[in-house]
């Protein structure tokens, strides 16, 4: 019973949750109980984007909610199954920074 | 040396990378169950609609202005919005159950774990009941 394990990942669902606490609750926040943000356009969302604070909080949002739900995933899967667990890993690393960075692209897109 | 007491069964073979043993054959079966199985389907819930989420709001990479607005405006129906209320319900007990664990993972509160679960799910009840008129005048 020598070798840490997982260590980072335990670690890093902890951090990750503690700022979506902040990130997602703004983003739900602002989305959903502020009067007016109840159409979703196009020019609505560019508006929003503009303010440095809701890029951060967005794109933090991507980084933070991608890490710790596919961590969580991988938590399931270590439970479950525990064999595919390296395997699953991989895919879901390759899932998490392809949707990073599709999603950073489109944060872009609302910038142009 | 104070000794403190085992609310949650040490004898559990394995608390692993969930701790899902030690809350099911501890004295906090019950609630203990309740509070991980429902903190697991709303996580698998939440990422599940979180890729889903990525999908539909990039529309603006692929179509533009055009296909973003078209998009957001086809989402708005009664069954989406009822979607977006059960995402909300999710988020709710899954956050305010996850800031319990963290607590729990810091020693704090470690001997009150079934009050703080009660707590979780009264604090869960009042976020949900103050949010639900947003959802409700959506539907409007």
């Amino acid at each position: 019973m020598g070798k840490t394990q997982g260590l980072w990942a335990w670690f890093l669902q902890r951090i990750t949750a503690v700022l979506l606490v902040f990130f997602l609750g703004t983003h739900f926040f602002v989305l959903h109980f502020v009067p007016g943000n109840m159409e979703i356009t196009f020019l609505g969302v560019q508006t929003r984007l503009k303010s440095a604070l809701f890029m951060i909080v967005d794109f933090g949002l991507l980084l933070t909610g991608l890490y710790h739900g596919l961590n969580g995933v991988r938590a399931v899967v270590i439970d479950w199954w525990p064999r595919l667990a390296g395997t699953v890993t991989w895919f879901l690393w390759i899932i998490g920074l392809a949707a990073t960075v599709y999603g950073w692209q489109t944060l872009l897109v609302f910038l142009r | 040396m104070y000794k403190l007491q085992d609310p949650v069964g040490t004898r559990s073979r394995a608390y692993g990378v969930t701790g899902w043993k030690a809350f099911s054959s501890g004295p906090l079966r019950k609630a203990g169950m309740w509070a991980w199985i429902l903190h697991r389907i709303s996580g698998l819930a939440i990422i599940f609609f979180l890729l889903l989420h990525i999908w539909e709001i990039s529309s603006a990479n692929r179509g533009g202005s055009q296909l973003f607005n078209a998009t957001m405006a086809g989402l708005k129906t009664p069954l989406y919005v009822f979607g977006e209320w059960l995402l909300f319900l999710a988020v709710v007990y899954h956050g305010i159950n996850g800031i319990r664990l963290i607590l729990f993972d810091l020693n704090i509160g470690v001997r009150q774990q079934k009050t703080l679960f009660w707590l979780v799910l009264g604090l869960s009840a009042v976020l949900i009941i103050a949010g639900t008129s947003a959802f409700l005048s959506l539907l409007g």
